[in-house]
């Protein structure tokens, strides 16, 4: 214990007077905030408000008071003039529509090449729809006396069920948040781990230490201890920049949970339970592979290239979970690591959690770095650790 | 004392140390000495632990290094070849502090012993300074502090001039041959044949993973019918390649 106590005391010095720890740690509470901040703007942005188009429409005639009625309800506004021909301008993104209007016929052309000028079309239609409803109802009434509610066969009347506790699930919360959250867990630690296992293997150092009174396992011990701080500790700071950032900006609050989901922040005391199980078991699993990786590798270069595997693997299975919805995940594929805790995540944040996957989760995490601790222990033993 | 008997090691099917019997005496500067690839780094690290022995036996100050291996390592200070690779960021008086206290020294005792390595050897100027930074003479002074920072009544050093300055290499023999009056156990692996000259009272030989001269070093450049110890070396080599 006394020799664990030393090498842990050490090793936190040392990572903590790397200015490449501090990078690790502390960019992402910065970033973080400034990304969900711009994405938000972005997002809440109106898309057409004072987009230029070009209007063909007779002045003093009806269909002018159409042309203004669907730019108000569009923001998008008349350019006025031509620069090429309207195609022309259309292709340069001079402008992002053409907008034709005779004898309450709209022809729109726009470039579907274009986010914004798609923008424009969704939007006008959107706008000719609701006018072209209005009226007809208005028609309907002034002339037959007829409401158009009395001729509809069915109505459609939509409740949402979820309390405030729940996250829309299309929310980014609910989807891109675990995602980020399991990258940086897995990631955090990643320098840490390669210097304090590989680095010492090729510095030198680790030879140096196999002659003095202390064992391996207190050794491994240590140094795995040591790399599961900084890796939660990176993992406390990102969650602390997302608190942040959703507390302090209303664009960064529209990112992170959704134009209309209502969604507070706060987790109830049993879903912060299965976060911080989730979370610490990742760690746990994360920490062990890095373990293995840097006893592993023979130079740090190897090291670098092996663990980079460590933050694309899961960002990939984040990407695949994008498209799933998390009920209909089996709890089979409960135990594919990182892939459940990616899902575990999304369920515990849009409040639909179960407890035999959560347990499941962390369970399968554990036996894992489990398994992986056997084959670390083995390879500090074995005498091909220092042979390069 | 150090003690190899019959020692046998293979990694893999190829067999690098072949049958390697020696003794190197306390109070004895003992010169470890082949070319490349000759197994003097592989015994090195037989003798500190760090690889088990197929056959045959090693025991440093009666510690047998297979039975007892925490006891040899007790008895023994290891600086290995090229070790002057420390922690950068933890300052040279941290790196040794260290070292002493895997080695189950307390900080009282560690804190004495520093004192006094950094004073035998010149270290006070940049005792406090992180080691990132420092020269090569510097850095392998610390190393050798922090490996003999325990006392042990042996030493084993593997190359522990190579890369010096003129002034490092004489400060860094005259602490070993200090240590030698402290009666210690001392074995050297070197190409330095100037530091076999100036430090070695025997010599150990070995070519291809067996020893193939063993004895004090004048016994030795007698045998070979020289005073140089260059020619000696080549002569027993070539000797060696023949037979």
């Amino acid at each position: 214990m006394r020799d664990f106590k030393l090498v842990l005391k050490k090793e936190l010095t040392d990572i903590l007077r790397d200015k490449r720890s501090f990078i690790m740690l502390f960019v992402p509470v910065l970033l973080f905030p400034m990304m969900y901040i711009l994405m938000g703007t972005q997002l809440n942005k109106d898309y057409t408000k004072n987009l230029p188009c070009i209007v063909d429409v007779e002045p003093g005639t009806a269909d002018e008071t159409l042309y203004r009625t669907l730019f108000e309800q569009t923001g998008v506004v008349d350019r006025k003039e031509v620069k090429e021909s309207e195609t022309e301008d259309l292709k340069n993104g001079d402008v992002y529509a053409v907008i034709r209007i005779k004898d309450g016929g709209i022809t729109l052309l726009y470039n579907d090449a274009s986010t914004k000028s798609a923008a424009v079309k969704d939007a006008m239609e959107k706008a000719l729809n609701e006018i072209i409803r209005k009226s007809f109802e208005q028609n309907l009434q002034t002339r037959y006396n007829v409401s158009a509610a009395s001729l509809q066969p069915f109505r459609l009347e939509t409740v949402k069920l979820s309390d405030e506790t729940q996250i829309s699930g299309s929310s980014t919360m609910a989807s891109i948040a675990p995602m980020m959250l399991v990258v940086i867990i897995m990631s955090s630690g990643v320098s840490v781990a390669i210097d304090v296992f590989t680095g010492e293997k090729e510095r030198g150092t680790l030879e140096a230490l196999m002659t003095t009174q202390v064992s391996r396992m207190s050794l491994l011990m240590a140094k795995f201890t040591a790399t599961l701080c900084i890796s939660l500790l990176g993992m406390i700071l990102s969650i602390l920049a997302y608190v942040i950032s959703y507390m302090c900006s209303d664009a960064a609050k529209y990112m992170l949970g959704g134009a209309d989901s209502g969604a507070k922040l706060g987790l109830s005391f049993v879903q912060t339970l299965e976060l911080v199980a989730v979370c610490l078991t990742l760690s746990i699993f994360a920490v062990s592979l890095m373990t293995l990786i840097g006893l592993h590798a023979k130079s740090v270069k190897e090291a670098q290239s092996q663990m980079s595997l460590i933050t694309l693997i899961p960002t990939l299975l984040a990407g695949l979970t994008l498209f799933m919805e998390s009920a209909d995940i089996s709890l089979a594929a409960m135990w594919i690591p990182v892939f459940n805790s990616i899902v575990s995540i999304k369920m515990i944040f849009s409040g639909t959690a179960s407890g035999t996957a959560i347990c499941c989760t962390a369970l399968s995490c554990l036996v894992y770095s489990g398994l992986m601790w056997i084959v670390s222990v083995k390879m500090l033993r074995s005498e091909k650790l220092l042979q390069g | 004392m150090i003690s190899v008997n019959e020692v046998c090691k293979s990694f893999g099917k190829t067999q690098v140390i072949k049958s390697v019997s020696f003794t190197a005496q306390s109070g004895q500067i003992t010169g470890f000495i082949g070319a490349n690839g000759s197994g003097k780094t592989t015994t090195m690290r037989l003798i500190s632990t760090i690889l088990k022995p197929d056959s045959g036996s090693i025991t440093v100050d009666g510690a047998d290094v297979i039975r007892e291996p925490a006891e040899a390592r007790r008895r023994m200070g290891v600086l290995f070849g090229g070790d002057v690779s420390l922690y950068n960021r933890l300052t040279a008086w941290e790196n040794i502090l260290y070292f002493a206290k895997l080695q189950g020294m307390t900080e009282a005792q560690a804190a004495e012993r520093i004192k006094v390595l950094s004073n035998l050897l010149d270290m006070e100027r940049f005792l406090f300074r992180r080691v990132q930074g420092f020269s090569r003479g510097m850095r392998q002074k610390v190393a050798f502090a922090k490996s003999i920072v325990h006392d042990p009544s042996t030493i084993l050093l593997d190359e522990p001039s190579t890369g010096l300055d003129i002034y490092s290499i004489r400060d860094v023999q005259d602490f070993i041959l200090t240590c030698k009056d402290q009666g210690k156990t001392v074995l050297v692996s070197t190409h330095n044949m100037h530091e076999i000259e100036r430090l070695c009272d025997n010599l150990v030989i070995i070519s291809d993973g067996r020893i193939i001269r063993n004895g004090t070093k004048e016994a030795i450049l007698a045998g070979e019918g020289t005073n140089d110890v260059m020619e000696m070396f080549f002569r027993v080599a070539e000797g060696s390649r023949n037979a």
